[in-house]
């Protein structure tokens, strides 16, 4: 239903927004399970660069992406301010932290604030930018979680997740 | 009740019977003492028939003990005088009898609340449970299944389980005819099955298993794609063991209602027999933990989450007194109030290992059963000595481990012992020893099982594998290496295919699934004095004992079951070899070395050998040198999966959360060596 929500009109729907260097990005709320400090990420050997490992998350052990990499937004060191946000995949059982440099608000968006993704030419991949929301004079990318990272690369962190 | 003690049961006399020692004049005169007074009882309470047949079992147990050993036959005559006794005590309806004359015979409700998990002793639960004893012994069909209903429940459950992952297997290669990995699932699947059967002596699942695998042996042999009309040929004879393993099933009820029709019991009586039959038809997973102490069924996952927890708590807790005491100014009522915290973890903790541990007797007591059987079916004189039955394990590996046993002591007793004049004539007592005992090593269970028989024959093992062409026709064999084919897929010594044991399968089945439960097998053996199958388990599947080593900035985990031994090298042992990978001279050979730091990309790791460690593994049949800085320390770690391709893709086993709450990976040693073969030393 959350994903159907661009086709009904005047509806609204909550986003949880956050920046990933000078860049603000919103994340269906529902899509998020928990918002953690940064805690220690143990390097998995052999996966993409843009994971950074896996973390402990009160005995279960999960992955943690870095979209700052995926993004190439410029690598930033962790501040107080990084967090990681649990988003699931698929149901509650594949989940994945996501690295974000700041956690700005949940925002209520309503479908016509939305305007679909601009072309900007071979080269750029925008299939993971549902939609560009205009929330008061700020430009918001509204990220599709299960589109950002490519077949392989979920796979990969599917596997990770996994068992978990 | 009339006697002072309540009346041994059906099943109490079957269970003195199968651990009675034939060599020991005690153990005799017990037997011969539970049977008299059984008949005692059956003269006074029951019919004089079933006292008659009671007396005739305790008259033979007197001639065993009179004549100063016991042979086979007369064991085995014993047997059937027991298995006539109960078909008499099941013809008078024995059971309500027994029901009405038993002290306190309360209503069947409050056995169905309490007596369901008692063991059988003497309480009002027992002429109950020596119902269930005798309810799948059809006296219509002649069955001999003498065993308690746990085993035919269990057997339905994994027969079910059995059917449907070769029904699974056979779908896919209906369309992949060439999956010689399927085709060997299957055979498994019908081989495990025939055993099993042929343990209850359900003869015509035996035979329809033994048809099915036949189907298969010539695709295993050779051809290796399973022609299409076979595979039919296979559809169907799944569908009939399903219909044979449901028949089995149905049997538990009809015989409680057939000795009810001919002399209709009390209705009391009638309730307490029909209950069982309905328990287990219902939920056949059930009868398995009938026979145990009460017990309460908990959701396996929610089980999980409860030691996740509890290993979370005890981190948590961990770090925090840590971060108090750090804390100059700690005060003294706050450090009591930690001590306690502290311990109160600690015990949680303990009792939440403990949670999925049972103890292996349940399995051993079986083995008795078996031992017996075989040795009868194969006309040899075995002994079975049975120790450390209260050692535990985790549940799923108790479970687990019982068919491998199975294949071990059916081996034991096929290919080991030798028959009665051969012992003799090679200087030995006629009567063969096997033992199955488990204890605790090292943080291991080690189970083991050992026999006095002819020993395996290394040369005829060696040539049998060059024939099959399972090695390399220019390498010379080392006994160890030898010994360790009879583990290897399709190999067999036996010469003809006994309904015993032998085709082939049996110890790669064996080796498989030790493995799969993390434990390693070995085979020592002496020729002419015997074979030891030494199976080493760890304690649970969730938990692994490593060394923690640290790679430049990371930690990994080695599982101290594959590390050897660990040395600082002196740098004039270490050889660079074409400036491609570098070898560690160790007395007369050379070792390998991975660098793990170079191998997992690791910033700051050692190069130089000889500055860091080697961690001598062995993976395989290989040894390797695994170079890392240092050694942190040893722990015990619980595993977290973390997904099946990454797990061979990387070279790890999965990950581990560490002391300090963060999480360490386990390295798969041999998934590691694999790997870096397959990658070309990259």
């Amino acid at each position: 239903m959350a994903q159907q929500g661009g086709t009904v009109v005047a509806q609204t729907h909550k986003y949880l927004t956050f920046k990933l260097g000078p860049e603000t990005y919103g994340l269906d709320i529902l899509r998020v399970q928990e918002i953690i400090g940064m805690i220690p990420v143990t390097r998995v050997p052999k996966t993409p660069a843009f994971v950074r490992g896996v973390v402990n998350l009160r005995g279960r052990v999960i992955p943690v992406v870095d979209l700052r990499i995926k993004f190439e937004t410029g690598e930033a060191d962790d501040t107080e301010l990084t967090c990681i946000v649990v988003v699931q995949l698929a149901g509650q059982s594949t989940v994945m932290g996501v690295v974000v440099d700041e956690v700005s608000e949940v925002l209520d968006i309503s479908v016509d604030q939305i305007e679909d993704t601009p072309d900007f030419g071979a080269g750029v991949q925008t299939e993971f930018v549902r939609g560009i929301a205009n929330v008061d004079g700020k430009v918001i990318m509204l990220l599709d979680i299960v589109r950002v990272l490519s077949g392989e690369e979920l796979s990969v962190v599917e596997r990770l997740a996994s068992e978990a | 009740m009339a006697r002072r003690s309540a009346p041994p049961t059906l099943e109490q006399l079957a269970e003195t019977l199968i651990l009675t020692d034939p060599h020991d004049a005690d153990a005799l005169s017990d037997l011969e003492d539970i049977f008299s007074r059984y008949a005692d009882w059956a003269e006074g309470s029951a019919a004089p028939e079933i006292a008659d047949a009671a007396a005739e079992c305790a008259a033979m147990a007197r001639g065993i003990r009179e004549a100063g050993t016991g042979t086979n036959e007369a064991i085995g005559a014993l047997g059937h005088a027991f298995e006539r006794l109960q078909r008499t005590a099941l013809a008078f309806g024995v059971s309500s009898a027994e029901a009405d004359g038993s002290p306190g015979s309360d209503d069947p409700r409050g056995r169905d609340a309490t007596g369901r998990g008692t063991k059988p002793a003497a309480t009002s639960s027992v002429p109950s449970e020596s119902v269930a004893t005798s309810g799948p012994d059809d006296p219509g069909c002649e069955s001999s299944i003498v065993e308690d209903r746990s085993l035919i429940a269990d057997f339905v459950t994994r027969a079910g389980e059995l059917l449907d992952g070769a029904d699974e297997s056979l779908v896919v290669l209906e369309r992949e005819p060439r999956r010689r990995d399927l085709i060997d699932d299957v055979f498994r699947a019908f081989h495990t099955l025939k055993g099993m059967a042929g343990f209850l002596a359900l003869d015509h699942i035996q035979e329809t298993a033994h048809a099915a695998e036949s189907v298969l042996d010539a695709p295993r042999h050779g051809e290796g794609a399973l022609a299409s009309q076979d595979c039919g040929t296979l559809f169907d004879a799944v569908d009939e063991m399903r219909r044979q393993v449901a028949g089995v099933m149905s049997q538990g009820g009809p015989p409680s209602a057939n000795s009810e029709s001919p002399e209709p019991a009390s209705a009391a009586a009638a309730t307490v027999e029909a209950r069982p039959a309905i328990d287990s038809s219902a939920d056949p997973s059930r009868g398995h933990v009938d026979v145990m102490r009460p017990t309460i069924r908990v959701d396996e996952g929610r089980l999980d989450r409860l030691l996740d927890a509890i290993g979370e708590m005890v981190i948590a807790e961990s770090m925090a007194s840590e971060s108090a005491r750090a804390d100059a100014v700690l005060s003294e009522r706050l450090a009591q109030q930690l001590g306690r915290l502290d311990k109160i973890t600690r015990e949680l903790q303990e009792l939440a290992t403990s949670l999925r541990m049972m103890p292996l007797s349940a399995t051993f007591r079986r083995m008795g059963r078996l031992v017996r059987d075989l040795a009868y079916k194969s006309g040899k004189q075995v002994e079975l000595l049975v120790a450390g039955e209260d050692t535990e394990l985790d549940k799923e590996m108790v479970d687990r481990i019982n068919d491998p046993l199975i294949h071990l002591l059916r081996n034991a007793i096929d290919h080991g012992i030798e028959p009665p004049d051969a012992r003799v004539a090679a200087g030995k007592h006629a009567v063969g020893l096997v033992h199955l005992r488990a204890f605790h090593e090292g943080g291991a269970v080690v189970i083991q099982v050992i026999d006095d028989g002819r020993g395996l024959d290394v040369a005829a093992i060696e040539a049998k594998a060059r024939e099959l062409d399972l090695i390399d026709p220019n390498t010379a064999l080392e006994e160890r290496d030898a010994l360790a084919l009879i583990l290897a897929p399709g190999f067999s010594t036996a010469r003809e295919v006994t309904d015993v044991s032998g085709r082939g399968v049996g110890m790669d089945v064996v080796k498989r699934a030790v493995e799969d439960l993390r434990g390693q097998i070995e085979v020592e053996t002496t020729p002419g004095k015997g074979t030891c199958f030494t199976v080493r388990l760890p304690l649970t599947l969730a938990i692994i004992d490593g060394m923690v080593v640290r790679v430049g900035e990371e930690r990994y985990i080695i599982p101290t079951a594959s590390i050897q031994r660990s040395v600082r090298p002196d740098p004039s042992t270490v050889t660079s070899v074409l400036n491609r990978g570098s070898v560690l001279a160790d007395g007369d050979g050379f070792i390998p070395l991975m660098h793990l730091g170079a191998i997992f990309g690791t910033p700051g790791s050692e190069p130089d050998p000889s500055r860091g460690i080697v961690v001598v593994c062995e993976a395989g049949t290989r040894r390797v040198g695994l170079v890392a800085c240092e050694i942190l320390g040893q722990q015990q770690t619980v595993i977290k999966g973390l997904g099946e391709d990454l797990r061979g893709a990387a070279g790890l086993a999965g990950g581990a959360i560490m002391s300090d709450g963060r999480v360490g990976l386990i390295l798969d040693v041999v998934g590691l060596v694999a790997q870096a073969n397959a990658g070309g030393g990259e």
